[in-house]
C-alpha cells in the first residue's frame, strides 16, 4: 500500500470529533502507591508515596503520569456511532471504530511520542477524573518498516470540580 | 517572559542556572520492570512480554513500553526537583525501545531560565534516555516552574 493510501477520506472526516469520554473510578491511595512502586522499581519511590500517614494528612498526590483509567472506567460515554472493532486491531491502539469507521488496515503499533501540559491541579485519593479524546490529525511517514501512519490524539483530563488536570497528546505509529 | 528578571528568592542557586544538570536516573530494563508497569497500567501487550512478538515487530525480542520511559523521565525530574518546583510541560519522542538487559539512564540539562511577569521562574530542559551503549532511546524537552 502506498503511503498516501493509508489516509482514507472517511478518516479525515472524523478528525476533531470527540470520542472516548470516560469517567474514572475514584482514585485510591493504593492505586497511587502501586504506580509509584512500579515506576521507581527497583528503588523505593519518594517517601510520601509509601507513607501511611500521607493520605490522611493530604500529602499524597499522584505522579503526574499516573493513569486512573488503566484498569477500566466507571463510565464510558458512547459516541452513538460506534462499530464493533475487528479483534485483529486490539493491539494496534485503533480508535476509529469509536467514531463509526473501520480502522486502517495496520495491525502493528508503536508509541511515537507524547506530550503533556500540566496545569498544577493535582490528582489525589478520592478524585474522579474525566477524560475526553479527539483525533488531532493524521500524517504518513516512511520508516525502515515501510509506510507508517501517524495519528495524533489529544486528550483532556478534568477532575470532579471541573478543574483541568492536563492536556495530553500522543502520536500513535501504525504500520 | 524576560530573562533573569524578578527571580524569586530561593530559586537563584547555581543548580538552577543554565547548564545545570538533571542528575542521572538509572533503571534496568527487562521483564521485572515491564511486568510491574504492565500490572499498574494494564499494558499486557505481547510485544512487551513475548520475544516472538517482539521479533515479529522487527526487534531482537520483547521490548519495553514507551510509557515506562515517559514515566522514568518524570521520575528523573521529580527526584531532582522534589517539592522545589513542578513540571508544567513535558514532550518526548521515542527513537528506539529499551531491550532486555539494557541499563537506561535518564538525564537532562537546563537550557533556559526565564522569569515570567507573574514573578515565577521557569526552567527549560533538554532531557534524554540512553542505553548503556550510548544509543539514545528518547529525546525530550520540558518546562518546570520553580516554587518561590
Amino acid at each position: 500500500m502506498s503511503g498516501l493510501g493509508l489516509i482514507r477520506p472517511d478518516m479525515l472526516e472524523i478528525v476533531g470529533r470527540p470520542y472516548a469520554r470516560q469517567i474514572s473510578y475514584p482514585i485510591s491511595a493504593s492505586d497511587i502507591r502501586k504506580w509509584s512502586l512500579a515506576v521507581y522499581f527497583p528503588e523505593a519511590p519518594p517517601a510520601p508515596y509509601t507513607d501511611p500517614c500521607a493520605p490522611g494528612e493530604g500529602r499524597l498526590v499522584a505522579p503526574l503520569d499516573f493513569n486512573p483509567f488503566a484498569w477500566g472506567a466507571a463510565e464510558k460515554v458512547p459516541t452513538g456511532c460506534e462499530i464493533a472493532p475487528d479483534p485483529v486491531y486490539r493491539s494496534s491502539g485503533a480508535m476509529e471504530h469509536h467514531l463509526g469507521i473501520a480502522p486502517p488496515d495496520l495491525r502493528r503499533a508503536l508509541n511515537g511520542g507524547v506530550s503533556a501540559t500540566y496545569t498544577g491541579a493535582p490528582m489525589r485519593p478520592g478524585d474522579v477524573i474525566t477524560a475526553e479524546s479527539a483525533i488531532a490529525g493524521y500524517s504518513v511517514r516512511e520508516g525502515r518498516l515501510g509506510a507508517m501512519l501517524l495519528t495524533d490524539v489529544a486528550t483532556t483530563w478534568t477532575n470532579q470540580n471541573g478543574e483541568e488536570i492536563k492536556t495530553y497528546r500522543m502520536t500513535l505509529i501504525r504500520y | 517572559m524576560t530573562d533573569l528578571a524578578a527571580d524569586l528568592p530561593g530559586t537563584r542557586t547555581p543548580e538552577f542556572d543554565v547548564g545545570g544538570a538533571v542528575p542521572p536516573f538509572v533503571r534496568p530494563a527487562g521483564l521485572e520492570a515491564w511486568n510491574r508497569y504492565a500490572a499498574v497500567n494494564d499494558e499486557f501487550v505481547p510485544i512487551h512480554m513475548d520475544d516472538e512478538a517482539g521479533k515479529a515487530a522487527g526487534y531482537p525480542g520483547a521490548f519495553g513500553m514507551g510509557n515506562l520511559l515517559w514515566a522514568w523521565l518524570h521520575c528523573a525530574i521529580e527526584s531532582w526537583l522534589g517539592d522545589r518546583g513542578r513540571v508544567e510541560h513535558l514532550e518526548c519522542r521515542f527513537r528506539a525501545p529499551a531491550l532486555k538487559g539494557d541499563e537506561v539512564t535518564c538525564g537532562g540539562v537546563i537550557t533556559g531560565r526565564k522569569a515570567r511577569e507573574d514573578g515565577t521562574t521557569v526552567l527549560e530542559l533538554d532531557l534524554w534516555a540512553d542505553r548503556q551503549s550510548g544509543d539514545r532511546l528518547v529525546t525530550a524537552k520540558a518546562q518546570v516552574v520553580l516554587q518561590g
